[in-house]
């Protein structure tokens, strides 16, 4: 009897054994694991929709980093300091959630190619891996003129030591291999209009960009007048129209958001009484230019005043948080083939006289009183003004002042501190130092 | 000498405190009397050695005596009386003696003590077999102490277990930490295993209550808790594997016995509860008087900032200022928020049995509000334990336990939005509650205090039913067969509705809701044999298995944009968003248990787990976790066998080790991606977490020394253990380097050690009839340390604590206030590094979150029907920021943003002026600074922190009717400066000691009565 008993228990305890494996193997339902996570078409394309989810949870806080740097913001709760010192501590910009965005485009550039799907074309194939190294030189421009050359990282992390040792690059090493980056992008795209999403035309107008950042004119105005060029591309009426609006003609690449995907960018600007935290204002001098009509012109509709008689931001001021992020717009290109035809080897004043007055008359300002006889300097310096007054919330205005060389003069008559050179690119983050051997703080800081 | 006992040990002086009490045994001494009818004689123990001491009554009569410390005693007694020879520890004799002049009295020693039984690892153990180190704890004196869960009411009454309460809101989550920590990233909290049921302790709460949480402890009724053990060392937890390295509680509850008539029980009390002190705020003049005097010297500091006396904010109205300070109202708010509020609760039980079926059922109803409005705690519940036998060899039965746990809960945590004590506490006092237009109107960026009160909408509802099912057969009469199926099921619903005139509800209302499930069942099988072999051998054996799942689903939903104040549901709003999460995690285990025991001397045992968990890597699927003790009972050699006064002696050693698997998460080791991230509304996914294949749990090697020895016939029992625990694999969330695109890796990278010790003592100090007096005392000391940390951890607001290496856990990280210069007025902080500046590389360590000492005292007397019961808890030598403080003493720099405390009135003015409060200047610079160790204060206290009085009504016809009062934390003697030194504003584990905007424990006073017929 006892025997009995014993053997059903020993076969029970056998059957379980078995069994066990099984019971320790839990798979997540939230989440799928790393092995084989980009195996097709679809899975290719939802990694790909990941890294613009990746480029939201960047955008702002690097827009503001530098602007911050800027003499356009300041932060609400410390007015006086116009130009805020920057220490590490308090370092923005985005560091790590940039190198984020850039992993998940490795992992793309990376895989797609040996995907084995007999539907997934080669055109599919080569619009996401387009859209992949755009998003890349994207970042990493983005990195380079918040911080200077940085680590290079082209392969997906797949463990924690994946990148150890990588060192950082100079700025040169690291605008090469954005140009790299641009390059196939421009191969591998197709020249569609998709304004919330990477196309060949995206690619020419951040090309524009980064050649004027490089004072390669000639390619800086080619690229832009490419933009140009296409019709599709319209700088739109009243200036508040293209953020009040949404993926208006005025758009090149505009990141999206929604109620169901929030933009929680306006709780940073927006008074209490509107349901924001007030963090951050347009500085005060920078808001009397903005209402100057022979200035600002209609671009004062960037800002609402409100009942304590402070002057906020609107431009990403939807309270559902639907208010999109400008990456590309068309009036940043005017502008660029403006400042690319004033500072070429072969100057066109004329043709950039013509360019910086399309921007100012769509803002009902009066054209520019310089004349092609003006010469390069005071065309170069209304077009850096324009920038600042068309542009100034977007990220532009540090950079803009920095590469032209003015930051002791300008940034330096507000905070003496800031005629040190040093302070031309902003602190890498403390905790990033900290946690990374290979990453050497930037000098003066 | 009543006196002297509720002298409190805070001196420090323990050792002169217990030989006192030791001397108190002897103070009772016998009032020989001679005469006519004198009887002498000499009471002994079984072996013939003397015992003094001893009671002997004439029964029916108040006359007596007591034996002398050779244990003879003189009595006067006429002819027919009956004497009664009684002593603590041995069995009472009655003798009616003849004329006779040299009585012995030989007394046998009582078992009962001994005896006693106490629940272990799957099974149970005769105390004086036990190797590992116990603590069981009578949970009568405590509970009607009103903080809602049970471990919260065991403060102080545990040797080597400390318990904070963090908060005076009843039912949320307190700090339970059995010898010390033992894990950075994973979880520190001992493991609850209630009737052999594996109990989540994890707070399900995800509102934000500014860091606070609930406690799903207290979805447990005390009431029904017929005894808890504390399992502290390895070879008592051993058992528990992977989930028993920080301590396990075994919870027993009540349940009925064979052959008893049907026994019913009520129990009812009524109290009130209030703080025992508030903050002490400055008025609205002596507000603005610091902010003048703070404009003033900055002005004078930094003249491009163009302060001067003529442009002071507190100038005439005329003049374009706020009024003269003499001119500011000053408001209360504090007043408004706080209250006396109401305690009920009623417990009813029935249990009995026949000769085949036992039962106990139990219903509770128990309703705590806070003494900050409108947080209430409110619970029913109800038990049904029944035990069944179907033939003399096979028993089976359930226990089942059901609460429905309703909250209503404000912000009692940080945060400004919604944060009600915050509100109340840090909105400067001169400024009005109303606007121009007599609008009610918040400030400072808080919510205004009586909108809140009466817009505030956040509840919560925890259904949670914890059961048991097992079947035991007696297969032979050594080897007994037991099967248990176990669930534990917790459903709860949280919903919080925001309107317009809040800030969280601007500028058009906002809701949220979330229903969690967690479900944790559980089946275990063992075998257990035990045999004699020959006279003096006996071994038992334990075989076992168990299989666990735990499954946690979520769903939340939150809406935006509410027509109106009068739509709530998220249905009717604008915007809506959803979102749902499920994990599961897997446990299977085999253990067993070999103990042998050589002729009642020498003690034995050795066990082993092994457990495979789905949430270790890969590579690391299984863990083993074995452990080693033995035991020396020295009474029962020959030399000391004729010793009578030490009636026993245990020595006892033990190694093993345990692990710790929790806050690992269910799915930590796996390379993941994650989906939602989205874009356009298309559907994206991205990495959220690297593989680590060899991700483990932690490792903790303890080892324990100890000794239980009695003394008088276990007049006198002390405990003690010596142990030193050691922790590796710890769980460390590794900050990764920004190019992986991680931000963090799980890792068993940390080391932390802990070592001390734990003493006890229980001494019946007096005892017969009609009058008893039985104190216990219990002290313990841990040293916690961080033993491999690669890179410092900064913590809590404003980096005040820092994990180190080298340092224990939770350390303070300040800049040391040296003294504030009688001639500047300004604060000199020590210059660690020397280099003339304070800079950031000047923050010191300076103590820790933790003790040097801490334990309880506690005294009970009987006297007649009447009964008195004072429970003292102290703790010495750990640090509490006070956090509150810091803000409320800026010293005018934040200006109309934050309040200021009374104390910053004490500040320097004038040269000569000797004070440790410095001249108003900036804020978070120099006098004012970040961390500075001004606020970081001594929160040693003693606590009387339960005072009982009963009276047992003799009422014919019921069994027993007793009436008490009781009250709990009468008073609380420390230097700490705010309310409460227990006080601590997250329930987040790095993140304890910062004391911010949290409601004290109450005082509160409770009438009641029991009745049992």
């Amino acid at each position: 009897m006892m025997m009995k008993k014993l053997n059903i228990g020993l076969i029970l305890a056998a059957l379980w054994l078995s069994s066990c494996s099984d019971l320790l193997n839990t798979e997540p339902e939230q989440n799928i694991s790393d092995e084989g996570v980009i195996v097709d078409e679809k899975s290719a394309n939802t990694a790909l929709v990941g890294v613009y989810d990746a480029l939201q949870g960047y955008a702002t806080s690097n827009i503001i980093g530098v602007d911050l740097a800027s003499d356009n913001v300041v932060n609400y709760n410390n007015q006086n300091n116009l130009v805020p010192d920057l220490t590490p501590n308090n370092a923005g910009g985005g560091f790590s959630a940039i190198y984020k965005m850039i992993n998940q485009a490795n992992f793309i550039i990376h895989l797609v190619p040996g995907v084995q799907d007999g539907f997934f074309t080669q055109e599919e194939r080569n619009q996401v891996l387009g859209e992949a190294y755009f998003l890349r030189a994207l970042g990493y421009l983005d990195l380079v003129k918040t911080y200077g050359g940085v680590q290079l990282v082209l392969t997906p992390a797949t463990g924690p030591d994946t990148h150890k040792g990588t060192k950082r690059s100079t700025a040169q090493e690291t605008y090469a291999q954005i140009g790299a980056d641009l390059d196939q992008a421009e191969q591998l795209l197709k020249e569609t209009i998709n304004r919330t999403r990477a196309t060949r035309f995206s690619v020419y107008a951040l090309k524009a960009r980064y050649f004027t950042y490089l004072q390669n004119w000639e390619q800086a105005e080619i690229n832009a007048s490419k933009v140009i060029a296409q019709a599709g591309f319209k700088l739109v009426k009243p200036y508040s129209a293209f953020f009040t609006g949404k993926t208006t003609d005025e758009s090149i690449f505009e990141l999206v958001y929604s109620t169901s995907d929030r933009n929680s960018f306006y709780t940073n600007w927006l008074s209490p009484a509107d349901g924001g935290r007030h963090d951050y204002i347009p500085a005060r001098e920078f808001v009397s230019l903005l209402l100057d009509p022979a200035k600002g012109g209609a671009r004062k509709s960037l800002l609402k005043q409100t009942a304590e008689g402070s002057w906020d931001l609107i431009q990403y001021g939807k309270p559902d948080g639907s208010s999109s992020v400008f990456v590309l717009r068309i009036a940043e290109q005017y502008l660029i083939r403006a400042e690319a035809r004033a500072s070429k080897a072969t100057p066109d004043f004329t043709g950039a006289l013509a360019d910086l007055n399309t921007i100012r008359s769509r803002s009902d300002v009066p054209a520019s009183a310089l004349t092609p006889a003006s010469g390069k300097e005071a065309i170069n310096l209304a077009i850096l003004e324009e920038r600042r007054l068309e542009l100034p919330f977007e990220g532009h205005r540090f950079v803009d002042v920095v590469r032209t060389g003015r930051s002791a003069t300008i940034f330096g008559a507000i905070n003496a501190n800031r005629k040190n050179p040093d302070f031309n690119i902003l602190p890498i983050p403390l905790s990033a130092i900290q946690t990374d051997a290979d990453l050497i703080q930037n000098p003066g800081y | 000498m009543k006196n002297y006992l509720f002298k409190s040990p805070r001196s420090g002086r323990s050792g002169q405190w217990i030989a006192l009490l030791v001397m108190l045994f002897w103070s009772v001494n016998s009032n020989a009397y001679a005469g006519p009818g004198e009887l002498t004689g000499k009471v002994t123990d079984k072996d013939g050695a003397a015992l003094p001491g001893v009671n002997i009554q004439i029964k029916g009569t108040t006359q007596g005596t007591v034996t002398d410390t050779d244990g003879n005693f003189h009595i006067d007694v006429a002819e027919g009386q009956e004497l009664v020879v009684s002593f603590i520890g041995y069995v009472s004799q009655q003798l009616r003696p003849g004329r006779q002049s040299n009585l012995t009295v030989k007394l046998d020693a009582d078992q009962r003590q001994l005896n006693e039984v106490v629940v272990v690892g799957y099974g149970t153990q005769e105390r004086k077999n036990v190797i590992g180190s116990i603590t069981k704890v009578d949970p009568t004196d405590v509970k009607s102490i009103p903080v809602g869960s049970f471990d919260a009411q065991l403060q102080g009454k545990v040797p080597g277990v400390q318990i904070t309460s963090n908060t005076g809101v009843p039912g949320e989550a307190v700090t339970v930490r059995v010898r010390g920590a033992t894990s950075i990233n994973g979880d520190n909290d001992p493991l609850y295993v209630i009737d052999g049921v594996f109990m989540n302790s994890n707070s399900m709460q995800t509102t934000n209550t500014g860091g606070k949480a609930t406690s799903p402890i207290a979805d447990i009724n005390p009431n029904d808790i017929e005894s808890l053990e504390v399992l502290k060392d390895a070879e008592a937890t051993a058992l528990y594997g992977s989930r028993g390295a920080n301590g396990v509680i075994l919870i027993t509850t009540k349940r009925g016995k064979y052959n008893q008539k049907a026994k019913v029980s009520l129990n009812a009390s009524y109290g009130w509860a209030k703080a025992a002190k508030l903050w002490d705020l400055a008025t609205g003049p002596e507000h603005a008087q610091l902010v003048n005097e703070w404009w003033i010297n900055t002005g004078k500091d930094t003249p491009s900032l163009n302060r001067t006396e003529a442009n002071r904010p507190f100038r005439p109205v005329s003049e374009g200022g706020r009024g003269l300070p003499e001119e500011q109202k000053t408001y209360d708010r504090l007043g408004e928020v706080f209250q006396t509020a109401p305690l009920q609760n009623y417990d009813l039980s029935v249990s009995g049995g026949t000769a085949s079926t036992k039962y106990y059922i139990g219903g509770g109803y128990t309703k705590q509000e806070s003494i900050l409005k409108p947080i209430t705690f409110n619970r029913a519940s109800f038990k049904v334990n029944l035990d069944q036998k179907i033939s003399d060899k096979v028993h089976v039965g359930v226990s089942n336990s059901f609460a429905r746990t309703f909250r209503n809960q404000a912000r009692a945590g940080d945060g400004p939005a919604g944060g009600l004590l915050q509100a109340a506490l840090h909105t400067p006092t001169y400024l009005s509650p109303a606007n121009e237009n007599g609008e009610l109107v918040g400030r400072a960026g808080f919510d205004n205090v009586t909108l809140l009160l009466q817009n505030y909408d956040v509840k919560s509802v925890s259904l949670r039913y914890i059961g048991n099912l097992y079947a035991e057969a007696d297969i032979l009469p050594n080897l007994k067969f037991r099967t248990s199926w176990g669930l534990d099921f917790n459903n709860y619903d949280e919903n919080e509705y925001w309107n317009t005139f809040l800030i969280t509800g601007s500028p058009n209302g906002f809701a949220s809701a979330n229903n969690g499930q967690a479900t944790t069942w559980l089946n275990e099988q063992t075998l257990s044999y035990r045999q004699k072999l020959g006279a003096k051998h006996t071994f038992g054996i334990l075989l076992g298995n168990t299989i666990q799942s735990d499954l946690n689903t979520g769903t939340a939903a939150t809406g935006r944009g509410f027509a109106n104040n009068s739509f709530k549901l998220i249905s009717s709003a604008a915007t809506t968003t959803g979102s749902s999460s499920w994990s599961k995690k897997n446990l299977a285990s085999f253990f067993s248990r070999v103990d042998y025991n050589y002729g009642g001397k020498y003690l034995l045992d050795f066990s082993i787990r092994a457990d495979g968990s789905s949430s270790f890597g890969a590579d690391r699927r299984w863990g083993y976790f074995p452990s080693i003790g033995g035991g020396w009972r020295v009474k029962q050699e020959g030399f000391l066998k004729n010793v009578a006064v030490i009636s026993d002696l245990k020595i006892r050693a033990s190694y093993g080790v345990t692990g710790n698997q929790n806050g690992l998460g269910s799915f930590a080791a796996l390379g993941l991606w994650n989906s939602g991230s989205s874009y356009q509304g298309n559907p994206g996914i991205a990495p959220q977490q690297l593989a680590n294949p060899d991700l483990q749990w932690e490792r903790t090697n303890q080892l324990n020394a100890g000794a239980d020895i009695s003394f008088f016939g276990d007049r006198l029992g002390i405990e003690f253990n010596v142990y030193r625990k050691y922790t590796s694999n710890g769980l460390l969330s590794l900050t990764l380097p920004a190019t992986t695109g991680f931000a963090n890796y799980r890792s068993n990278t940390a080391e932390i050690s802990n070592k001390g010790f734990e003493l006890a003592i229980r001494s019946v100090n007096f005892q017969n009839s009609a009058f008893s007096w039985i104190t216990t005392f219990n002290v313990a000391r841990n040293i916690n340390k961080i033993e491999k940390l690669e890179n410092p951890l900064e913590y809590g607001s404003r980096s005040l604590i820092l994990l180190q290496q080298g340092h224990p856990l939770y350390s303070f990280w300040v800049y040391k206030q040296l003294y504030v210069d009688p001639q500047t007025g300004n604060t000199v902080y020590e210059d660690v590094n020397k280099d003339g500046k304070i800079t950031v590389a000047d923050r010191q360590i300076n103590g820790s979150i933790w003790p040097k000492f801490f334990g309880g005292l506690t005294n009970s007397v009987t006297y007649k029907g009447f009964d008195l019961n004072a429970f003292l808890a102290f703790s010495y030598g750990n640090k509490v920021y006070n956090h509150n403080k810091f803000f409320g003493e800026s010293g005018g720099a934040r200006d109309a943003a934050r309040v200021i405390f009374a104390s910053n009135n004490a500040r320097w003015q004038k040269p000569g002026d000797v004070t440790d409060v410095p001249r108003p200047d900036g804020v978070n610079v120099n006098n004012y600074r970040d961390g500075g160790s001004r606020w970081l204060e001594d929160g040693s206290f003693v606590r009387l922190r339960n005072l009982t009085v009963g009276y047992t009504v003799p009422v014919r016809h019921i069994s027993s009717l007793r009436i008490y009062a009781t009250a709990s934390n009468l008073f609380t003697i420390t230097k700490y400066t705010g309310l409460d030194p227990e006080s601590s504003s997250s329930s987040a584990q790095n993140e304890q000691g910062i004391d911010l905007g949290t409601p004290p424990q109450p005082r509160s006073f409770q009438l009641g009565f029991n009745l049992t017929f």
